[in-house]
């Protein structure tokens, strides 16, 4: 048998019981860490729809892949890991889309802060777009607030150190471009 | 420490990544300074941006994806996963073989008994060294294949 980090915790219990096929337990995970997913999904990719798609498809995965959950992490941990990768998935195959989209965004939000900063109803996290892949991932991650350094480390499958890095340089270029769009 | 020092820190700083006499020593600096102190405003700023336009998920996520689970029923072990669990005992054996037969070859070599003269009787020393690297190659690829299959099968015990 695989050992679950905590066995006695609710949640490997809820893992324990979706394995035995409840899929009630499985409706608890889904709603213990939906704003989560959404929201990493979200500061990963920017668009609502897109975003709500990658959730729901990181939640199936999860399901259909929870032989592969070793226990050797918390549940949350693995969840942001397939949804990371579900992201990088959607990212890569609408490159060219992404990119063209980009371009007019870039357009349409220099047009908007000129007129009016506040009128886009996410201004950071359309920003974040704007930083490499791996700052983006790690400041996405970091901003759930739940994840030690060294579980994003894990996440991401990078040294700590990298992490780090990436944290700290994706925090001053975003702090840069939000200071030239008139947001901070 | 000086304010380039100080403001290169900062965003390390303002996440709470630095740790320590440095932590310590750039909060004094900070205590005293008002450019740094505002460049620090900026962060936590960014960050309040940030944490308020966090999302909450509705209802219709769970709707989704609870269709879709129900649809597709308990989830099961692959079966070529499960035999995994049979295979990777043989597997092992199968690596052990060359590996033993590698440690039976060299010793015979090296050692002067009449069995081993017979035994590699007319066989270049060249020969035996290709042999005795084909028989090891073969065990360490069947030594990895063994470790794949113990990890896979441990992961769906």
């Amino acid at each position: 048998m695989l050992a679950i980090r905590n066995p006695l915790s609710p949640e490997a219990s809820l893992v324990a019981r979706t394995r035995r096929g409840d899929a009630g337990a499985f409706e608890a995970l889904v709603r213990q860490h939906k704003d989560s997913v959404l929201n990493l999904a979200r500061r990963m990719v920017a668009d609502c729809d897109a975003a709500e798609d990658i959730a729901q498809e990181a939640f199936i995965k999860a399901y259909r892949e929870l032989h592969r959950f070793r226990g050797e992490s918390a549940f949350a941990t693995w969840l942001y890991r397939i949804t990371i990768n579900e992201a990088r998935l959607y990212l890569r195959g609408h490159q060219r889309r992404v990119a063209r989209w980009e371009r007019q965004r870039d357009l349409a939000a220099a047009e908007a802060s000129a007129q009016s900063p506040t009128d886009d109803p996410a201004p950071l996290t359309e920003l974040l777009q704007e930083l490499s892949a791996d700052q983006r991932e790690a400041l996405a991650l970091f901003h759930l607030k739940e994840l030690s350094l060294e579980e994003i480390a894990r996440t991401l499958g990078a040294p700590l150190g990298t992490v780090k890095a990436r944290l700290s340089r994706g925090r001053e270029r975003l702090r840069q471009l939000a200071r030239e769009r008139g947001l901070a | 420490m000086n304010c380039e020092h100080v403001q290169r820190k900062l965003a390390e700083y303002s996440a709470g990544l630095v740790q320590g006499d440095e932590r310590l020593r750039l909060a004094e600096h900070l205590a005293a300074c008002e450019p740094c102190r505002a460049q620090l405003a900026e962060y936590r700023a960014l960050d309040e941006l940030l944490a308020g336009e966090r999302v909450v998920a509705d209802e219709g996520l769970v709707r989704k994806v609870m269709t879709e689970v129900r649809v597709m029923g308990a989830p099961r072990r692959p079966v070529w996963l499960l035999s995994l669990e049979r295979v990777a005992p043989l597997a092992t054996v199968a690596a052990a073989l060359p590996l033993l037969a590698l440690f039976v070859l060299t010793a015979l070599n090296w050692s002067s008994s009449p069995a081993a003269d017979a035994l590699f009787a007319g066989v270049s020393y060249a020969h035996t060294i290709s042999l005795g690297l084909a028989v090891g190659a073969c065990g360490l690829a069947a030594l990895f294949a063994a470790w794949l299959t113990w990890r896979a099968a441990e992961a769906v015990s």
